[in-house]
């Protein structure tokens, strides 16, 4: 589809502000491809996302019904673009969206609109609260995880402690005693809902993983990452391109056992104790720096889109290390006549604007 | 005294003493006499053949060589980057481990 004109591309998650969505650099890596002539449609949850007002990275943007209302409601409004807009695929790149797009695949792909997405099954078994069944299974090392509904019954002690406090979709702290993980598990509940996760803490660094699968166990590209600075919320604010076998051949490993179809980014702590990799996370998705991996040669978001089509991209091996990338934080200008059909309208035409 | 450099080998190192280990992503810095003590290491070179050269090189005394020389190699085997050669080590703590 790159390199036909007709090509229009919906991606979500265009918050590009302190704790970065995936939606701006997947969009970058599209629009950047030599071959690449087609439009972009930005599908964002609140009109002040910050990637919702750059109209370098979006032709238009449309708001979507937030994930809670269901699968029907969201059909509904991708039917309503697709009619105006034309979109012929989607990148949803959200963990908490990927559900309703996943039980519609088969409807958009009848839509003619296309996806490359994991299949239910997929989804389910690299949850956060299913990745201790998942790793013993694939013999993978993880954390000893435990699925807690009531920070009264944490079962940890003192001497378990630190330990890793995460909620199903978002948020992770450090707690260094069980009341402090308490503590962060009614701070994630109230946001995120039960059951919050407890999570034996490895001492090492943490590497990182996106990579493409094609459905049928093989990884077309597989692009490393270690972060050089983190935010407050330990992500990574500026990050190198690596190349680790040890890495790599985990995500390989991964990708083969669950016939991996679509994005996906692994992330696992290199144990200072004993030297093994501990897989912490699977993301369904891109990850927020997989720019990096296509300034570094890798542009998973490229054949993310080319296997969506239909086609039949070649594995992709070329990855050069040493690539940084930092975020910045600059101010973009528009205004609120440019802007004010997405707060009135819930949807904004770019290209139709002055 | 001999080192095991495998790790060594894969790093990439910048004219100004910039180096980057692609497999784990460190960055490390250092100036030209440990890019020199690095060359000469992953050259597989031997302690007094790379002290010979400090000394001819950066016009300093037998001495100081030395001691720059084994800090510089404490701080390489701290973070992985070099090991003592298996057998070897137990010269190191001998009454020539300085030959």
């Amino acid at each position: 589809m790159p390199g036909n004109k007709t090509s229009c591309v919906a991606v979500t998650g265009l918050n590009a502000g302190d704790s970065p969505a995936p939606g701006v650099p997947v969009i970058r890596s599209l629009i950047e491809q030599k071959a690449w002539n087609g439009r972009i449609v930005g599908l964002a949850y609140d009109a002040l996302d910050s990637g919702a007002l750059d109209e370098r990275a979006c032709s238009s943007v449309y708001l979507l019904p937030y994930p809670g209302t269901g699968k029907d409601v969201l059909f509904e409004r991708l039917m309503y673009i697709r009619k105006k807009e034309g979109i012929n695929a989607v990148i949803p790149t959200l963990d908490a969206e990927l559900p309703n797009f996943i039980a519609l695949r088969e409807d958009l792909a009848e839509a003619g609109i296309a996806t490359f997405l994991p299949t239910e099954d997929q989804f389910k078994r690299r949850l956060k609260q299913n990745l201790d069944a998942l790793c013993n299974e694939l013999g993978i090392r993880t954390p000893k995880t435990r699925q807690v509904m009531d920070p009264a019954k944490l079962g940890i002690r003192r001497g378990d402690c630190p330990v890793m406090v995460k909620g199903l979709y978002y948020e992770a702290y450090l707690a260094h005693s069980p009341e402090e993980a308490a503590h962060f598990v009614q701070k994630i509940a109230a946001r995120w809902g039960y059951p919050v996760l407890v999570q034996d803490f490895i001492e090492g660094e943490e590497y990182n993983a996106a990579a493409v699968g094609d459905g049928k166990g093989a990884a077309l590209g597989i692009a490393g990452m270690k972060k050089l600075v983190f935010t407050d919320k330990g992500k990574g604010w500026a990050c190198v391109s690596i190349d680790n076998r040890g890495l790599t051949a985990l995500a390989a490993k991964i990708i083969r056992a669950l016939k991996w179809r679509g994005a996906i980014e692994v992330e696992a702590i290199l144990s200072k104790k004993d030297g093994c990799f501990y897989l912490i996370e699977l993301n369904p998705r891109f990850p927020a720096w997989i720019y990096l991996a296509t300034a570094a040669g890798m542009n998973l978001p490229s054949l993310a889109l080319a296997l969506a089509c239909g086609r039949k991209p070649k594995a992709k091996g070329l990855y050069q290390p040493g690539v940084v990338f930092t975020n910045y934080t600059t101010n973009l200008i528009t205004s609120l006549g440019k802007i004010g059909p997405l707060f009135t309208n819930g949807e904004v035409c770019y290209e139709k604007t002055v | 005294m001999a080192y095991e450099t495998k790790s060594l080998k894969g790093l990439a190192i910048s004219d100004a003493g910039l180096l980057f280990d692609p497999a784990t992503g460190c960055i490390y810095t250092t100036n030209p006499v440990g890019v020199r003590i690095i060359e000469a290491l992953r050259k597989g070179a031997a302690r007094g053949k790379i002290l010979d050269t400090l000394t001819r090189e950066f016009d300093v005394d037998r001495d100081t060589a030395e001691r720059d020389f084994d800090e510089f190699t404490g701080q390489l085997q701290g973070h992985g980057l070099v090991k003592d050669k298996p057998g070897k080590a137990a010269k190191k703590r001998g009454p020539h481990a300085r030959e």
